[in-house]
């Protein structure tokens, strides 16, 4: 929309006014996005236990606490385990069964669909209710870490299945038949032909997966036993709002993101160029 | 296929919970018993309709500014949107009791300032408190999906309906709203639904008067009432299915989700 196509009758700064309030609202919204987050920061360097204002003296005793706390590195293990093997899990049940979806047409396809994208639409509650009701009563499990990666794998599953189905629609199915023309086995065909094909899709599966699944707390909640994932870790502090050490974490979860986001965005330039 | 077993399973066995005898009393008490559950209910509902009407209307603009960026800004300004979700859910709702305390950050601000020598105890605690970290926490996708139909949008119409004589508001309700529904609705698959089931928004920050649905189900879990707890859980359910159905028609989920 420019101003040229206007006949003037306002003043320039009168068209220009709304822009600049949008741009006022804009940086409004980044303040109220980034304040939370800023909020940790600044209280894991506070001597104070306690988070409420005004700041003690600066600190980074919590930080050091941080690597003496054996029970937050066993939970940070645990979850590295656990976002692992669901990585893992889920991106091979969720591409195996992007396939059949897109490959066959059988009847109800449509309703199938829909059950798929159900546990990525419920709210996380109530999938892991259900999970806890089949885990137990159900089928006798004992709750442990296999349990909440079983539920892991169940939550992040459709979204393997859908980046990988949206690949697959738009595949030439021609290549593998020239593959196989061309007297490829079909192992090889899906290997040197449709998996590279459809790389982006599974990669991108796991990326969401291994971000969904690492700081996942509700269903994890509900399907864990006496084991402790990060999550569930600071869940137990937070309940009682002492958590000086949290915020040291949260700090260093945010460097890490933030050093992650600059590398990864660098290197793509680099590879564009 | 794996997959198939495992959702139609999740369905039955809410049901499940009921064996031993099949019974409908856990729905009849849902229903009734003093009628504290379908209160409790309907005002998560209402509270899920406030929270999700705030956030359109303030993420509204915002998706607004980040369209009309140029080019190189916009993908900065998406990425800022999106950052936060990496870094701890609980510990970005626990932030907030430091900001709407008694003793913070804007208490303290108001009092440095001298406006206020009393600190504002209604901010933290209730259901302002409750719906504010609601919009805080889920107006990153009404942002994205309302941002997505903006980009969409045909432009050359704004210029045309402006051309030929609109008012910016006239436009703005006839061109550009209707163009960017499917981004409400959208907003509304991200952003209601999930509200419905927080958990943890109401028990760090709602306070004794911020009591959601999702409370009573989590204490009925914890107190083994798996049968009662189940039936709760699937009333919600059954209202989410529901829901999504009558939305199936504006909305195409299978591409709302794979875009």
């Amino acid at each position: 929309m420019s101003p040229e196509r206007f006949p003037r009758r306002s003043p320039r700064w009168a068209l220009r006014l709304p822009r600049l309030l949008l741009a006022l609202y804009g940086l409004l919204g980044f303040v109220f996005l980034y304040l939370p987050i800023a909020v940790l920061i600044v209280f894991s360097f506070n001597s104070s236990a306690v988070i409420t204002f005004p700041l003690q003296h600066f600190t980074l005793s919590w930080y050091r606490e941080l690597r003496e706390d054996f029970v937050l590195l066993g939970a940070v293990r645990n979850s590295i385990v656990v976002t692992a093997v669901t990585t893992v899990g889920a991106t091979l049940v969720g591409t195996a069964a992007a396939f059949p979806l897109v490959r066959t047409g059988f009847r109800m396809k449509r309703m199938v669909n829909l059950f798929l994208l159900l546990p990525i639409v419920i709210p996380g509650i109530l999938t892991g209710i259900a999970l806890l009701i089949l885990f137990v009563p159900v089928l006798n499990l004992t709750l442990s870490l296999n349990t909440v990666i079983a539920g892991q794998i169940v939550l992040a599953g459709p979204f393997v299945v859908l980046v990988v189905a949206s690949r697959l629609y738009g595949f030439n199915q021609q290549l593998e038949a020239a593959a196989m023309d061309l007297g490829a086995t079909p192992w090889r065909t899906f290997w040197h032909v449709t998996f590279p094909l459809i790389l982006p899709g599974v990669l991108a599966g796991a990326l969401i997966t291994f971000t969904l699944t690492f700081d996942e707390f509700i269903v994890t909640f509900f399907t864990i036993g006496p084991e402790s994932t990060l999550p569930m870790y600071i869940w137990s502090l937070v309940k009682f709002g002492v958590t000086p050490k949290l915020n040291a974490l949260a700090s260093i979860i945010v460097v890490l993101t933030l050093g992650t986001l600059l590398t990864a965005n660098s290197l793509l330039r680099r590879r564009a160029r | 296929m794996v997959f198939m077993a495992l959702f139609s399973f999740r369905f039955s066995e809410e049901l499940l919970g009921l064996v031993g005898r099949w019974t409908v009393a856990h729905y009849v008490k849902v229903f009734t018993s003093e009628g504290i559950y379908l209160r409790i209910l309907v005002k998560t509902i209402v509270i899920a309709v406030v929270a999700t009407a705030a956030c359109l209307l303030v993420g509204y603009p915002f998706a607004y500014f980040i369209a009309n960026a140029s080019r190189r800004w916009q993908s900065v300004l998406l990425t800022l949107v999106i950052m936060p979700f990496w870094t701890s859910y609980l510990l970005r709702v626990y932030a907030w009791t430091a900001i709407l305390g008694d003793r913070g950050l804007i208490n303290e601000a108001l009092r440095f300032f001298g406006v206020t020598d009393q600190p504002l105890s209604f901010l933290l605690f209730n259901v302002f408190s409750e719906i504010v970290v609601f919009v805080y926490l889920y107006i990153p996708y009404t942002v994205l999906a309302i941002y997505a139909s903006l980009e969409k949008m045909d432009r050359s119409l704004v210029l045309a309906a402006m051309d030929l004589g609109a008012t910016p508001v006239q436009t703005f309700l006839r061109i550009v709203l209707p163009q960017t529904l499917p981004g409400v609705y959208a907003s509304i698959v991200f952003v209601f639904i999930p509200i419905l089931g927080e958990y943890v928004t109401p028990t760090l920050v709602g306070g004794m008067s911020g009591v959601l649905i999702t409370n009573l189900l989590v204490n009925q879990i914890h107190a083994l009432e798996f049968g009662f707890g189940a039936a709760i859980a699937f009333v919600m359910a059954t209202f989410v299915l529901m829901l999504l159905l009558g939305l199936r028609r504006s909305v195409d989920l299978e591409r709302l989700y794979v875009a």
